[in-house]
């Protein structure tokens, strides 16, 4: 399946200064959690726990959820 | 002269524009980015150049395309003189065959990884590399993705080189070998403070 190649608007703004809002940081994980077919929240989880698929985008996962408040 | 600034945005925009220059010059011109929330005391960086949501960079290799991640979480130590020092607390580098989009739903052939503090207790090795490679252990066929390969520390500029030198990567310049040379014996001598990694 192919994966959607661009961000929003306002999420590639916000990464090009980058400084995101938790909602931003947030939404990043989302879009990455979706492309693992994931929800944000199994995703967090997972990532927590190192359990996330060892994809690229699973390495990265971690460590944008590592950058959300304990 | 290690990674500094005033703050630590300041330490790690610096800290990518140093690697953007060496990886334009080496293996590909995809730029490293710093994002995190506004007072964060971590960064992470990897490539989001482009308004694209693949964080990787396609490689042409002697085996065919293949995807590079590169991944770092970066905090900083407070100097004496109101200034920081960057150091990297978490890294993932991975080599997964495919285009970016196939290499997105597969696991890397190789994936390089540190972690100064494991959670939970961990016991395994630090630094360490994993991957989906069968070995022959014995009478049994274990995969090194169960295994926690001792590595040392893997500086960025040892996976460039691996990169031109054993997949066949093509150089940006004729330079690449001095280029990465220096970034490296740079780290050894200054960007890595003793005692954390």
């Amino acid at each position: 399946m192919a994966i959607t190649r661009t961000l929003p608007e306002s999420l590639q703004n916000a990464i090009e200064r980058g400084e995101l809002s938790q909602e931003q940081l947030r939404e990043l994980i989302s879009i990455e959690a979706s492309t693992l077919g994931l929800s944000t929240d199994d995703a967090i989880s997972l990532a927590r726990k190192r359990r996330l698929p060892k994809t690229y985008i699973g390495a990265d996962l971690e460590l944008l959820v590592r950058l959300l408040p304990a | 002269m290690p990674i500094e600034g005033r703050t630590l945005w300041e330490a790690c925009h610096n800290f990518c524009d140093y690697l953007n220059r060496v990886l334009a010059t080496t293996v590909k011109e995809t730029r490293l980015v710093p994002i995190g929330p506004r007072n964060a005391t971590r960064l992470q960086v990897a490539f989001r150049g482009g308004g694209g949501r693949l964080p990787a960079a396609l490689l042409r290799t002697r085996f065919g395309p293949m995807a590079l991640y590169i991944g770092q979480l970066c905090e900083t130590i407070q100097l004496g003189d109101a200034r920081q020092r960057l150091v990297t607390v978490e890294y993932r580098y991975t080599l997964t065959p495919g285009d970016l989009d196939e290499a997105a739903q597969h696991e890397p052939l190789l994936r390089w990884e540190y972690v100064r503090e494991p959670e939970g207790g961990g016991r395994w090795c630090r630094h360490h590399l994993q991957g989906a490679v069968q070995l022959e252990v014995g009478r049994e066929a274990v995969s090194l993705n169960d295994l926690h390969l001792p590595t040392g520390y893997v500086t960025i500029e040892e996976v460039l080189r691996f990169c031109i030198v054993d997949l066949g990567v093509d150089p940006q310049s004729a330079r690449w070998h001095e280029i990465l040379e220096e970034s490296y014996e740079r780290f050894k001598t200054g960007f890595a403070p003793r005692g954390y990694i």
